[in-house]
Formats: structure tokens, sequence, C-alpha cells
């Protein structure tokens, strides 16, 4: 049978796929194990991706300065636990609204700039924070890092025994993410992301409130970044500015997961995250030591090659690959030829 | 009071010397192949680690040998423009921001697994020395290093203007269909500006050794200035990468002698944001 | 007939240039004003100030009485202003439906009704390539009318169509005509920048003639061909149109 004669049962098929690939993990690792706890970074990492690709790949306004973002949701969270002993899903969701407020703050300035502009403007801010959040230690405690209070393990303080609890949360969050990102780009919003990224102008006399498009791609990407911020220190214990704001640490990391995988796809983040993480860790595990710069130099390499051959990303040569191999069984199977390419 | 005010703006002057060369050729860069070279700093170090190579192996002087590394750099940078830049120019911005963003990861950590992470230092007999006029000081090094960035930008000036070549170059930049009309072939002239530009941020690192430690990272503490300079003075504009240079550098000083050194750069920051914000063609950009 | 849009003056200087000079001229509903000129004489630059893309210099533009000089062009949109555009703008990177969907928008809420309106647009221009595909792979006809149905879309009072004929065959040109007319029937009003004479004659009740900047002429098709100073820098004295 044809499965392109039958959509919905293809559409069931993948979906399968994708349910077995995810839930696998947490059946076949070890709970403590190593595989387990970069299948849970994979997860972040896509939905980092994720986040970012609303705004960097919708809507094509490529943001190097996400950290902040991410580093805002991380310690909002930590320091509302800290001090006020605020539970941590509280913190989630007060990490996603600062993190809104700050993206909000940012478009003033950034968003009548185009292009590479706009890139460096979201560096600038990302490393006022970094050297805010570095120079105020009375309250982060500086470069020296913030821990996050041990309370014992369970649902509540959202910190769990082993990887277990982390991945299943980081599986909800990444729905979560994913949902948002496919609403966005099904809905209008899309629809004006899309065009204002064609053409700026054309799309304004169209009727489309690039502004308001842009802010509200922007809040939603800061928000669900904010929140990915506070499962990081929960995951890791341990947040410090210079990685939490980190311009290669994460602002590169989750743009490049994206690219990878391909720009403006809903599952091209966990594509290009479930290649690149492992491979992150597989080459910091090889080469230690002296010889760590390797795993970079491995990315840079990875990245310039990728860029040179596939730009948009890995999923969009598979797609184009389907598709062309679907027109020619098309124009071979039907006496009619395909117009146009 | 004055005096130290006073000082701090002659301070200011003679790094932003510095500052301004480094960045003029992101400027260049940016107004004549339209790409925002992120892995600019990384060329700066790179220059570094040539005079600091050539220093400790002949014993020549950073600051002499700075034609040698800008000679270095210039082929370096354009075996990167022809190889890489060049197949992307056409293509989606966020290939060209993160081609050039890979390049500079692939440099650091090249540097790092051939240099180690170490600090080094190559000190000149004039390393510490002083000159005193009055009631001020001004560093030996620095004041050569403002002399040397001087000159490179007096002969950047002259290669723009009065030769054919870097006519040619304006002319690409200006109209690229009428210069292929005039016989320019603007792909040469991509290599050519960007070979110089990186060139240029090269020499200027040869000339920065005599004060300042070489390590593979030491560009990401560069990269801020060269970003604000460029964008202050205008994308695409050499006399205001020289002139935002100098402001940068005063501006920087002076935050220095009046705020804590961890906040020094944040100033720098918000002069970035706000001329982003405000005037993001900058003081003379095009 | 009833005045729908006016401009009041309006001069729009970029720098030293001046490109529009104390442009003046009245649009009633659903006439076709046709507005000639050389190259340069600031045609587009009127549109453009119109739909918001520029903010003019002095004057003003209004739009059933209230003036709209200066808004940005997504509100003037809203309020019924749309233009197509010179250099063809299109969204090169979304299927041609999706193209027409974007304006759909403006008026449909939900996209699953934009999707249709924006398939009924695209019927009603006449298109017929394949939908499904990229605006890239269109010829100039069908890229015209795809600009044409994307502005269609967004539901307009006015629409500027700003040179939508350039590079068309006599017989592509008579098509787009009769799209225009029909256009009118719907009770669109029309303003039709054109460099085809034939065109600009048969289609509109009124045409204005622009020369550096300035509105040099303001009639009946007949009373504006024959006046000496469109002809002197425009139509040539050996033009069919002039009458001896």
């Amino acid at each position: 049978m044809n499965p392109a004669q039958n959509p919905d049962r293809l559409k069931f098929v993948y979906w399968a796929i994708l349910a077995a690939v995810l839930l696998l993990p947490p059946l076949i690792f070890e709970n403590r194990g190593y595989y387990l706890r970069i299948a849970t970074l994979v997860l972040m990492f896509a939905g980092l991706g994720g986040a970012w690709n609303i705004i960097g790949g919708f809507a094509n306004q490529v943001s190097l300065g996400h950290a902040a973002f991410f580093g805002v949701g991380a310690y909002t969270s930590t320091l509302l636990l800290k001090f006020f002993g605020i539970s941590p899903w509280l913190g989630m969701v007060a990490a996603a609204v600062i993190a809104g407020l700050l993206s909000l703050m940012i478009a003033v300035p950034t968003f009548r700039l185009r292009g590479h502009y706009f890139a460096l403007g979201t560096i600038a801010f990302a490393e006022v924070l970094r050297v805010l959040f570095l120079y105020f230690k009375g309250i982060t405690e500086g470069p020296v890092g913030l821990s996050v209070p041990y309370l014992g393990d369970s649902f509540w303080h959202f910190q769990f025994r082993g990887n277990l609890g982390y991945y299943f949360t980081a599986l909800t969050l990444l729905s979560l993410t994913c949902f948002v990102a496919y609403r966005v780009k099904v809905g209008r919003l899309g629809y004006q992301l899309r065009a204002l990224s064609n053409s700026h102008e054309a799309a304004e006399v169209v009727g489309v409130d690039t502004y308001r498009a842009k802010l509200w791609a922007s809040l939603l990407s800061s928000m669900l970044t904010g929140a990915w911020g506070t499962f990081y220190a929960q995951y890791l214990y341990f947040i410090d500015p210079d990685t939490v704001f980190g311009f290669w640490t994460f602002s590169v990391k989750m743009a490049m997961v994206v690219i990878l995988g391909g720009l403006g796809t809903i599952w091209g983040p966990l594509v290009g995250s479930a290649i690149l993480i492992p491979l992150d860790e597989w080459t910091s595990a090889v080469f230690t030591g002296n010889l760590s710069a390797v795993s970079r130099l491995i990315y840079g390499g990875l990245l310039i090659a990728l860029i040179l051959w596939q730009p948009r990303g890995l999923l969009f040569w598979f797609t184009e690959m389907s598709e062309r191999r679907r027109r020619k069984r098309r124009s071979l199977g039907n006496p009619e030829t395909e117009t146009g390419a | 009071m004055i005096t130290n005010f006073l000082q701090a703006i002659f301070n200011g002057i003679l790094t932003g010397g510095v500052y301004a060369v480094v960045s003029v050729g992101l400027s260049l860069v940016f107004g004549i192949v339209d790409v925002v070279n992120f892995a600019q700093p990384e060329f700066l170090m790179m220059g570094m680690f040539v005079a600091y190579f050539l220093s400790v192996a002949t014993g020549l002087d950073p600051i002499m040998a700075s034609p040698l590394v800008f000679l270095a750099v210039f082929l370096f940078g354009a075996l990167v423009q022809r190889l890489l830049i060049q197949r992307v120019l056409n293509a989606p911005l966020v290939a060209q921001i993160f081609l050039t963003v890979a390049v500079a990861m692939v440099m650091v950590s090249g540097a790092q697994l051939l240099f180690g992470a170490d600090f080094r230092s190559a000190p000149t007999f004039y390393t510490t020395k002083a000159v005193h006029l009055g009631p001020f000081q001004f560093n030996l090094p620095q004041i050569l290093a403002f002399c040397a960035s001087s000159i490179m930008a007096l002969l950047l000036w002259i290669f723009m203007e009065r030769t054919d070549l870097g006519r040619s170059i304006k002319a690409t930049a200006q109209n690229r269909t009428a210069a292929i009309l005039m016989g320019i072939n603007p792909y040469r002239m991509y290599v050519l500006a960007f070979a110089i530009g990186t060139g240029l941020a090269g020499a200027a690192g040869a000339v920065i050794l005599p004060y300042s430690y070489v390590f593979p990272t030491i560009g990401h503490d560069w990269g801020l200035i060269m970003f604000t300079v460029v964008v202050l003075g205008g994308l695409g504009s050499v006399p205001g990468a020289l002139l935002a240079g100098l402001i940068i550098g005063v501006i920087q000083s002076l935050t220095s002698v009046y705020f804590p050194t961890q906040l020094q750069n944040l100033v720098v920051f918000i002069v970035f944001i706000v001329t982003l914000a405000y005037r993001p063609a900058g003081l003379l950009g095009r | 007939m009833s005045e729908i849009l006016r401009l009041e003056k309006v001069t729009k200087r970029f720098g030293g240039l001046v490109a529009v000079s104390a442009a003046s001229f009245a649009v009633n509903q659903g006439e076709i004003l046709g507005i000639i000129g050389p190259n340069g004489a600031g045609k587009t630059t009127v549109f453009n100030l119109i739909v918001g893309l520029h903010k003019p210099t002095d004057g003003r533009i209004v739009f059933n009485g209230r003036e709209i000089q200066g808004q940005p062009p997504h509100k003037i949109a809203r309020l019924g202003i749309t233009k197509t555009f010179q250099t063809i703008s299109l969204f090169n990177d979304m299927p041609i439906l999706d193209n027409v969907v974007v304006g759909a928008l403006l008026r449909h809420k939900k996209v699953g009704d934009a999707v249709a309106e924006a398939r009924r647009t695209l019927a009603k221009v006449g298109f017929d390539p394949d939908i499904t595909s990229s605006p890239g792979d269109l010829g100039l006809v069908d890229r015209a009318r795809l600009e044409v149905a994307r502005a269609l879309a967004t539901g307009p009072s006015i629409l500027l169509l700003d040179e939508v004929m350039a590079g068309l065959t006599p017989t592509e040109v008579k098509v787009a005509v009769e799209m225009i007319r029909g256009l009118r029937h719907e009770g669109i009003t029309l303003m039709v920048v054109e460099h085809n004479m034939r065109a600009i004659m048969s289609l509109s009740d009124r045409i204005v003639a622009f020369n550096h900047g300035a509105k040099i002429a303001d009639g009946s098709p007949e009373e504006v061909s024959n006046h000496p100073d469109v002809i002197d820098s425009y139509l040539g004295a050996d033009s069919e149109y002039v009458k001896r």
C-alpha cells in the first residue's frame, strides 16, 4: 500500500515512532546513569531550540543573546527559592514572567534593527546581564555561583532522585514548547512572521502589524526560555553568570541545535539536539584536559560544513529529498506531468 | 582632580587609537562585503600570537613585526573569505551570521589546542617605561601602539582614497553593478576587503602585545569594544570607526577612574545599546 | 460621486531632494484615477505617502474625512487603503496561497476563513497556476496577479496599483484592464500608475499628471493628454493621444 494514499495512517506511524523514541530512554537506561542524563539534556536543548526557533526560525530575527532569558529564568526561581522559600514550580512561572518582561524591555531598542544589527543588540543585552549578575555579589554570589538549596527529593521541591523525574519534566516542558511553537506556526502569528521575514514593507502594507507580531513571538520565545532556565537550575543544582548568561554555552548552542535540525520547523530542534548534544558529551569525554578544545573544534567545523552544505538545516534537506522523490513517483505513475519545478 | 580627569582622557585617546584600528577592519568588511565578521576579535588574537612567536623565535619587536603580522593574517583572512564566506554571500542571514561565529569557534579552539590556555606575554625593553610630561604620565608601549595605529590608519586612508585598488573597492561597495560594468571583479574586491580588514586586526594585535597578555580567548574581551566602536561609528564607515574608537577609548578610560573596574565595560555596553536604539546608523554611518 | 481621498499640499523631502512637491488632488469614491508622468516624477512616492510607508514632510492626506498622514502602513491598510509594489515584493519563501492568506488575515480572524477568502480572491483575479508552489516560479503576469490578489484580500476601499502592467504583452494588457474594471465593479476605488497610455486612457475616469514631483495636470483623459505641459514632459507631440 502506498503510504501517500493514506496520510492519516502515515501520521499515526510517525507519532508512534516518536512516542517510542521518546519513551525509550527511561525504559532502557539506568536512572542514575550517564545515558539518561544525556537524554534529558537532549530534551532540554530541544526545548531551548524550540523556544529560540519561534523568533529565530519563524521570524528570521536571529538572536544571539537568548542566554539573557535563560539566565534570568534560572536566577529568578533560584533566588525566590533561596530567599523566600518559594516552590521552584511557582518559581518557574515567575521565571517565565520575568523573562517575558525582559524581552519587552529589550524589544524597544532592538526591534527597529534588522539582521546583523539585531543580532549584535541581543549579544549586548546578554552581556549586560552577565556583567550585572557578576557584579552584584551580595545577591547572586557573583562568579562563584549559586547553589540551589537541597530540600529533599520530592515533586513539590522539584528535586528528583536520579534523572527519571527530570526526564519526564523535560518531556512535559518540551511538549509544551512544541505545542506553543506549533500553534504559532499554523496560526495567524505564523503567517505574519513568515510574511515579515520575507518583506517587512510588503507585510505592513497588507495589514500586518510587524512590531506587534515580533513582540508576541519574542514574548513567547523568552518566556519558554526562562522556564527552561528554571529547569536547568533545578537539574544541575548550580548556576553561575558565566555559564547561564554565556554566549557560547547557551546563546549559540540553542541556536545551533535549530540550524542543524531545521530552521522554522517543529521537529528540527529535537533532531538537531539529538545529534549535537550526545556528540558534545562524547567529544568532551574522549578529549579531556588539554584536548578539551577538540570538541569545540569539531563543533565549529561541523557547523561550517553544515552551513556551506545545507544552510537551512537537516530537516529541510530531508523534506526536499522526499518531495523530489514524491514528485518523481507522481510523474512516473501519472500520465500528466507536474507543472513547475 | 582635574589632572586625573585629563590623564584619563589622554589615556583614553591612546587606547582609543588602537580600538579604532582594531575595529576599522570590521567596519570595512561590513561596508563592502555586507557581512558582519563575528570572528574579527579572533583575528586580533591570531595577530597577537603570530607577533608573540616571532618575538620569541627571532627577538623581533612586535611593533616592528606588525607589517609581517599584517601579511600573515591578511593571507589567512583572504583564505577564509575565498573558501567560506564567499559561499554564503547569497545565503539566508542566519547562515552568514553563524558561519563567522563558527569560524570564531574554530579559531579559538584551534589556538587552545596549539598553544594551551596559558597567558603569555612578550615584554619588550619599553614595556615598563613611561614618559612624563608635566603632571601627566604616559606609558611608552601605549604611546608606541597609538603611533603605530595612526600610521596604519593613515596608510589605510591613502590606500582607499588614493590608489586605484582602494577606489575599486569603494566603488564595489557603492554600486556593485556599475563596478562590474567598469571591469571590476567584485569577488576579488570582497576578498581584498576582508583580508585587509582582518589583517588590520591582526596588526593591531601585534602592536598591543607589548602591554597585553595573549591567550586564546582574549578575543572575547575585545569583541564588545570592537562591535561598539563600529556601531557607534557607523557600520561601513571607516572614518566613523576611527572617530568612534577614540570616543570609546575615552569613555572607557573615564569610567575606570570613577567606577569600579567590573563595571568599566557596562558603560560601553550602554553606549552600544543606546546607539543601536536611537541611531543605528552611527555617527557617520551610510 | 463623493470624495473619498484627498491630498492637500503634500510634500516629501528626502534630505535635499524634493520627491513630491505640494501635491493636491482628490479621488472620488468608485472612480479609477490614472496617474502618469515620467520616471522619477514622484508617482511611487505619492503612493508610499498614502499607504504610510513614508511620512509627508508637509501637507495632509485625508481619507473619508480623517487625516491619515504619518500613520503606519498596517493601520492604513486596516482603514482600507493598500497598494501593490512596483518592484514586486512577494513573499517568496511562502507558497502562493499563503501570500494571499496574509492579506486576508486582516479581515478574517481565523486562519481557516482567511484561507477560504484567499482562494476566492485568487479565483477572482483569474489566477491559474498551482497555488502550492513558490512565487519564484511564476512568470511576470502571474506575479502581477498575485500581487493584486494579495492586496485585494485585505478588503480595501482604495487600491493603489503601481505599474502592474509593466512588461506585459498587448494581450495581457487587455486582460489586466478587464480585471481592473472588474475591481471597480466591486466598489473599489482605484488609483493606477501606468506607462501604458492605451491602458490608462481607456481605464481612467480622471488622470493626474506629475513631473519633477509636482502635479502638472488634473482632469479628464482628453484634457490631460492635450495639456501642453504633459505633452512636453511626457507624451511627446507625436503621441496618438494628442489631438491635433
